[in-house]
């Protein structure tokens, strides 16, 4: 039985990774995207996202946009699998056995 | 090891699916809003200059057209320079989109220039039902009801103005109802989905 994960539990960390989780498995998504899609700050989601990077479950890449720093958030196979037990996890509790997002 | 009640469980659950929902309606938003606005638009004026200029319809249709076309193409490519999600699957997916709307752009044309027709209002009828049939098709092809239902209600609206509406005044119906019916979901998209 999938048991709850204690880095995406936390109710930041779990709506960031369900966020990236909603997207394609290859997508790269913008960090100030992020940050309004969730209404967090620059210091909370950066905090949150370093939790999930140690984890090996979330990548940041550095780069530039027409000469202007970006930085974008991908989420790893090890991330997405960990959400999908994570969530399958939920549904145990709840008595439904079945995966999905 | 964490140990939560079914109640906590049932919370982050649809914690869970509110994010994801929330998160591909702002990302399948931030372009489908300012193209059906656009579209919409479009629809509103070319009606309406087709009702107040009968005889300059096709031409009136033949710029707001490429106008619309050449706008969508910008709003696609802006978008895309913006670079806040980027995924080579859904690159794949609007390139795929294009050539559908292609084909059902050409299937349009030539079913309008090859198959007689009694008037304006048919013609019409006719190209804007082939239009809402691809909303269809893209809504269930992206999951996306909105567009399944914009593309029903207009294609409903059209058939009732072609059968109770005066010929005369069919054109004004359109852009109320087909130009109204683009225009409308995409405001709300626009102001909703963020």
């Amino acid at each position: 039985m999938a048991e709850l994960n204690e880095v995406i539990h936390q109710t930041v960390r779990l709506r960031i990774v369900a966020a990236l989780a909603a997207l394609e498995a290859d997508a790269r998504v913008d960090f100030t995207y992020v940050k309004n899609l969730l209404k967090l700050s620059d210091g909370n989601l950066g905090a949150h996202l370093m939790k999930l990077e140690e984890a090996g479950y979330l990548v940041q890449e550095k780069t530039f946009v027409e000469r202007k720093p970006r930085t974008y958030l991908h989420l790893t196979t090890e991330g997405r699998t960990a959400f999908e037990q994570h969530v399958a996890a939920l549904k145990a509790i709840l008595g439904d056995g079945s995966l999905g997002g | 090891m964490t140990s939560i009640s079914p109640e906590e469980a049932r919370e982050a659950l649809a914690d869970i699916d509110q994010v994801a929902r929330q998160t591909r309606r702002v990302v399948a938003g931030s372009q489908m809003g300012p193209i059906l606005l656009l579209w919409g638009v479009i629809w509103m004026i070319g009606f309406t200059l087709s009702f107040l200029f009968p005889r300059e319809a096709a031409r009136i249709w033949m710029v707001l057209s490429g106008a619309g076309l050449l706008t969508t193409a910008v709003i696609g490519i802006r978008h895309h320079r913006q670079k806040m999600v980027e995924s080579a699957q859904a690159r794949q997916l609007m390139g795929q989109l294009a050539w559908f709307w292609l084909a059902v752009m050409a299937y349009a044309m030539a079913l309008t220039l090859l198959i007689p027709r009694k008037n304006g209002v048919d013609e019409m009828t006719l190209i804007v039902c082939i239009m809402m049939l691809a909303y269809v098709l893209m809504g269930i092809w992206l999951r996306s009801p909105i567009l399944v239902v914009i593309g029903l209600v207009v294609t409903v609206a059209t058939l009732a103005g072609r059968a109770w509406i005066p010929h005369r005044y069919f054109m004004l119906w359109m852009a109320v109802f087909g130009g109204g019916g683009l225009f409308f979901p995409g405001l709300y998209v626009k102001l909703r989905w963020k």
